[in-house]
């Protein structure tokens, strides 16, 4: 009887997370639909997605605004999403801190330090892409943070990591400001981008964004047993066989990948990395074998739909994607702590 | 004795009258010094330093972003060496206050905050400069005018500028749609009718082909707008050279730019179409377009 009981339960509970796989599932398609034809001058119809799929037609302006602009814009918020919701959760995972996020590593700060930096003209920054800046600035922050938080010592404590990432993170805060003060005609832009952005997103991002996400995704993916084990104490998982610095250096090398090319292309969207992840703890668990899947999925359809808004707020001018995560994020996160409070007393 | 009397009354007469000229004098230079102290005016916007120099007036002092080559030529010429009081959007006070300036001309929405300590060092009026319009821009060179007390001579001013604006003939087909755009590394603005050089280009009697009410007076574009938008000529100011416009003429779909497609897509001095406004400046904006259009009409 009692395992008869135990096995309803046990297909109640994966009848659940399926539910919950599905219903993250829906948001993503309407977030993909509403990026795709909501919010626009020349009033897309779901039959010009059909149409376009069936026959491509040169000439067709609607066309091809849909498939050079649109579809490339759609595509890479649903990647950024899912990246910055899977560097957050394994974030959270290395540091055991249900309070950090991807820009913990400065990465954010970095790239936007970049970027301002090369819209100055400044001597080798100046010299190359937007996008390179962005991501080199990222990639050198995020090493620098990496080393000053001690993750190739042993027996480090998180929170020098995190105490590494916020000290970088201010010293760069600082640079980035001054550098939008002196680039006056262009600060207004530069403020934009700062607040993150998805509004001029095109192929050649997606060919620079997906491989980039693809092997930090695979990377990720590839250490979430080790991190599993991480969550039951170093102790714990060094006496299971867990090397605890080459997971780390891993987990470091899979944030830094998934932020800072995401980073590189919208600009700092902030929490998409610190929110999904909360999100998805409430609907599958702490397994992070669940978690992580249903983060990524969570993360892309919060990102896209964030990015429809993005468009209608002030229409036909775009409001920063960074902006609407915000204004979505900050009440969901504190009703989330609300309620984690409200468990703890009762 | 008699002789002596007459003298000496004619003596006083003398002195009395040395006095008097003396005062007088003295009264008149002073009045003069006056004057002449109020000729130091501190110009924190480039909009007031056209206005100033539309009735010859230098400012001692001009927030110039130290870049003195942000200002065009035609404002430059016109007026005496300047001391640079730092950057518009963040003036240095204590620069200004060196320069002991009776004036000093401030923008209404960006140096609202430092409005206190700016009156401190001198008497401060704030006009409208960051956004305005072009009949906004001439409302602000009249009090401009009026605070310099040249209002008289600012008003002559004004009515040639309008008479120089009336005067210019296209010589072109005005059915067509205009459109300035400035475009940096994040993005790029289009100016609408309610901007400063979308109001230059409807005095000329040229076509926005943006809905004049409904829209703010710079509209950031993505592609998908600018496609929407589709001006017949489009002229593109560029604060980088690695801007955000480049990025779009690369891209596939801007062949269906009608700029593009009638080769009507012209790249013109932001300096001058977006920083520069005032009366010299729609002046050259004006001669700019006529030029263009003369060009590319074959009269």
């Amino acid at each position: 009887m009692s395992q008869r009981t135990e096995s309803i339960e046990i297909w109640g509970q994966k009848g659940k997370i399926s539910l919950m796989f599905c219903m993250a599932f829906g948001l993503c398609i309407y977030g993909i639909l509403a990026s795709l034809t909501g919010w626009s001058s020349f009033h897309f119809q779901l039959h010009d997605l059909l149409r376009l799929w069936q026959e491509v037609n040169p000439h067709d302006m609607t066309q091809q605004v849909l498939r050079y602009l649109r579809a490339p814009r759609t595509l890479c918020s649903l990647l950024i999403g899912s990246n910055l919701a899977i560097a957050g959760v394994l974030m959270q995972a290395l540091t055991r801190n249900p309070l950090a996020s991807p820009s913990v590593l400065g990465v954010n700060a970095g790239a936007a330090c970049a970027i301002t930096l090369a819209s100055l003209s400044i001597p080798i920054f100046g010299e190359i892409s937007v996008l390179v800046a962005a991501l080199v600035g990222a990639a050198i922050v995020g090493v620098a943070v990496m080393i000053l938080g001690g993750i190739f010592q042993p027996n480090t404590s998180p929170l020098r990591l995190i105490l590494a990432g916020i000290a970088m993170g201010m010293f760069l805060m600082g640079v980035t400001r001054f550098a939008v003060i002196l680039s006056d005609e262009q600060a207004y832009s530069m403020l934009q981008w700062l607040a993150g952005t998805l509004s001029n997103t095109t192929w050649h991002d997606w060919a620079m964004l997906w491989p980039c996400s693809l092997a930090g995704s695979v990377l990720a993916l590839s250490i979430v047993r080790k991190l599993n084990l991480l969550m039951l104490g170093e102790k714990m998982a060094q006496a299971l066989g867990t090397n605890l610095i080459q997971l780390r250096i891993l987990a470091c090398l899979s944030i830094l990948l998934l932020s800072a090319v995401s980073v590189a292309v919208a600009g700092p969207i902030g929490f998409v990395g610190l929110l999904i992840p909360h999100i998805a703890r409430k609907l599958v668990g702490h397994s992070l074998l669940l978690l992580l899947p249903m983060s990524a999925i969570l993360g892309a359809g919060l990102l896209t739909c964030a990015d429809a808004i993005s468009r209608g707020v002030s229409y036909p001018t775009e409001t920063p994607v960074g902006l609407i995560t915000a204004l979505i994020g900050t009440p969901c996160f504190l009703l989330i702590v609300l309620k984690r409070r409200n468990d703890a007393s009762a | 004795m008699g002789f002596d009397e007459h003298s000496g009354k004619r003596e006083l007469k003398r002195l009395l009258l040395g006095f008097i000229s003396a005062f007088i004098l003295t009264l008149s230079t002073q009045v003069a010094a006056t004057e002449e102290r109020a000729m130091r005016i501190v110009a924190l916007e480039f909009s007031f330093v056209d206005a100033l120099a539309s009735v010859g007036v230098s400012p001692v002092g001009i927030a110039d972003d130290q870049k003195p080559e942000k200002m065009i030529d035609a404002v430059r010429e016109r007026i005496q060496p300047w001391t640079s009081v730092g950057l518009r959007s963040q003036p240095s006070l204590e620069v200004i206050a060196q320069l002991q300036p009776d004036l000093i001309i401030a923008d209404s929405g960006r140096h609202r905050s430092v409005e206190v300590r700016l009156s401190e060092i001198a008497k401060t009026i704030f006009v409208k400069s960051k956004g305005e319009s072009y009949e906004e821009n001439l409302q602000s060179a009249l009090i401009i005018g009026k605070a310099i007390q040249k209002e008289e001579a600012m008003k002559t001013r004004i009515a040639k500028h309008r008479r120089f604006m009336a005067a210019i003939d296209l010589q072109c087909d005005n059915h067509e749609t205009f459109q300035f755009a400035v475009a940096t590394e994040h993005g790029v603005w289009l100016h609408g009718p309610g901007s400063y050089a979308g109001g230059v280009l409807h005095q000329l009697g040229l076509k926005s082909p943006i809905p004049k009410i409904t829209q703010p007076a710079y509209l950031q574009v993505n592609f998908e707008s600018m496609l929407y938008y589709n001006p017949d000529w489009l002229l593109v100011g560029e604060y980088h050279p690695r801007n955000m416009f480049v990025q779009w003429q690369k891209s596939e779909l801007s062949r269906f730019l009608k700029a593009n497609k009638y080769h009507q897509l012209l790249h013109v001095d932001a300096s001058l179409w977006s920083l520069s406004r005032g009366m010299i400046a729609a002046e050259q904006i004006a001669v700019n377009v006529r030029r263009i259009l003369e060009s590319r009409c074959g009269k």
